[in-house]
């Protein structure tokens, strides 16, 4: 067993705790992809709910919407964020494994600061377009 | 426990392997935070636009949630931060301010959705 660990020595625990670190770096990309999957769902709901919205309002005879237009970017910019954490995060997932293997493990601060200014963007842009778009 | 002559350089002494899972744990934290406050925005779109017709505090209400759910998002963040760096210093101390807040937040909406579905 130790020769396949060679810096096995770093851990205290050594092999009883190597596998609960690669299963706990398995469960971090699993979270990241359900948080991506929720990304890509309320993107796909903007784009799409806001020209239902409008297309039932004409067809009702109503005034259409002013500003409806603007939630197909919005949900767009969504997706594509959900789709750059299923990339990031995949890339962290074999990053990290690696790192467990040495032994030497760096915590990353790109992915998630990433992921959250651009989710704050787009939740910003969200919430301009439905505080403002009129009724 | 360590009783090894290297000094253990960072985390809060259980090792390298303990120091990785406090790591990949607070990730997971900082996701599951992140997904809470993306369905209080979601929620917050629905209940905003969900009202083809009519009816002014509905949009107010899902325009609140929405904000609700961008500042629960930017808490995500900075609390991920803050945490990274307590489990480098080995100074990690259990804070409930946040967990209380997004209850309550959310026991708030729940009520707000439950008396509207009542008197509609």
């Amino acid at each position: 067993m130790e020769e396949m660990q060679p810096d096995a020595q770093q851990k205290t625990g050594s092999e009883s705790t190597r596998a609960r670190e690669h299963l706990a770096n398995e469960r971090t990309l699993l979270a990241w992809i359900r948080t991506a999957i929720a990304l890509m769902g309320l993107g796909f709901v903007v784009a799409r709910f806001g020209l239902f919205l409008r297309e039932i309002s004409a067809i009702g005879g109503h005034p259409v919407q002013s500003g409806s237009s603007y939630s197909a970017p919005i949900g767009i910019v969504l997706v594509a964020s959900g789709l750059l954490a299923v990339a990031i995060s995949t890339f962290r997932f074999f990053q990290a494994r690696d790192q467990i293997e040495k032994g030497r493990f760096v915590p990353e601060v790109f992915p998630e600061v990433a992921i959250v200014l651009v989710t704050l963007v787009a939740g910003a842009a969200l919430i301009a377009y439905l505080a403002l778009s009129g009724n | 426990m360590s009783t090894t002559s290297r000094p253990i350089p960072r985390g809060r002494g259980g090792g390298e392997g303990v120091r990785i899972r406090d790591h990949l744990a607070n990730v997971r934290t900082f996701l599951a935070w992140l997904r809470a406050g993306l369905v209080l925005l979601a929620m917050g779109y629905a209940v905003a636009k969900f009202q083809v017709i009519e009816s002014l505090p509905n949009r107010y209400l899902g325009v609140l949630a929405a904000v609700a759910g961008w500042l629960v998002i930017v808490i995500a963040g900075v609390s991920f931060i803050r945490m990274r760096r307590a489990i480098e210093a080995a100074e990690f101390a259990p804070s409930v301010t946040w967990n209380l807040g997004l209850s309550l937040l959310t026991a708030g909406a729940g009520a707000a959705i439950l008396v509207y579905l009542v008197r509609s």
